[in-house]
């Protein structure tokens, strides 16, 4: 095999590092149109994860608009398509962790006093929604852990106090 | 390692008016700039034998879906609540003087 001129290794490393450089900004354009379309879909939210991938496309934002059309028309609706499948990934795997939540304690609510259900552990729920819905999945748990030991050492307390008083005016 | 009784911190928490449990823990810990946490386990029961101490009253508000269609349980003070408040606070600024370095 003949050797490489010189001119022609020069031209060949000229061309390898426009390509990198083209590919770098297509990366970046790719990242930055991600980066506007799912900020786009979270504040549209849970709206947004029921609309269809066409209804979505017909709210897109300035922003993500302007990169779509620096970096050309399928490698954009790729990109759209990618986002809006993990936003929906996410969406669901939020409403089910809800679900979860509220159906174990809606059980142990069964054994609590009413006051202790709509303030102690209502007030948990409310929190572990707020949780869930930051993304907080794991403390999201803990707090289920705490919702259920704090609200049944209350109901122990609960009933201990309904009992002494008793005892204390059948003494009278 | 924080040594304010639970009971005072809800009753100055509530002077600036009604709440709840949840919001009475946030309202406690932005007011301490995060140095005073409630828990859970303990504000409830503190909350009901302020009530039932005749320092507090207690309402319900309207059922939320995001307290699975329960409602919240508002507690604001009484006359005899705001007294006691007043009372602590100053009480407790008497004995921070010295430490705040007021005369």
């Amino acid at each position: 095999m003949a050797a490489k001129s010189k001119k022609q290794i020069t031209t060949e490393g000229r061309h390898d590092s426009k390509e990198l450089k083209a590919a770098a900004a297509q990366a970046a354009l790719r990242r930055d149109l991600a980066a506007s379309f799912s900020a786009t879909l979270s504040q549209q939210s849970v709206k947004s994860a029921f609309d269809s991938f066409e209804e979505v496309l017909s709210n897109i934002s300035m922003e993500s608009a302007g990169h779509m059309s620096a970096l050309g028309a399928d490698a954009s609706l790729d990109v759209l398509r990618e986002v809006y499948k993990s936003v929906l990934l996410n969406h669901y795997v939020r409403e089910d962790l809800r679900r979860v939540a509220a159906s174990v304690l809606d059980v142990w609510a069964i054994f609590l006093p009413q006051r202790i259900v709509n303030e102690d552990l209502a007030d948990y729920l409310q929190d572990i929604n707020r949780r869930i819905a930051k993304g907080q999945r794991w403390k999201a748990y803990l707090r289920v852990v705490a919702a259920i030991f704090w609200t049944g050492v209350n109901a122990v307390r609960h009933f201990q106090s309904q009992v002494s008083k008793k005892a204390g005016s059948s003494n009278q | 390692m924080p040594l304010i009784d639970v009971r005072t911190a809800l009753l100055q928490a509530l002077v600036s008016g009604d709440s709840y449990g949840l919001e009475l823990i946030d309202r406690v810990r932005e007011s301490t700039k995060g140095h005073v946490l409630l828990l859970e386990g303990r504000i409830y029961p503190a909350l009901r034998e302020l009530e039932s101490d005749g320092m507090l009253e207690s309402y319900e508000g309207p059922p939320l879906r995001e307290r699975g269609g329960r409602p919240r349980r508002y507690y604001k003070l009484t006359a005899e609540g705001r007294k006691v408040a007043r009372q602590e606070a100053r009480s407790i600024y008497g004995l921070l003087k010295p430490a705040l370095g007021v005369s």
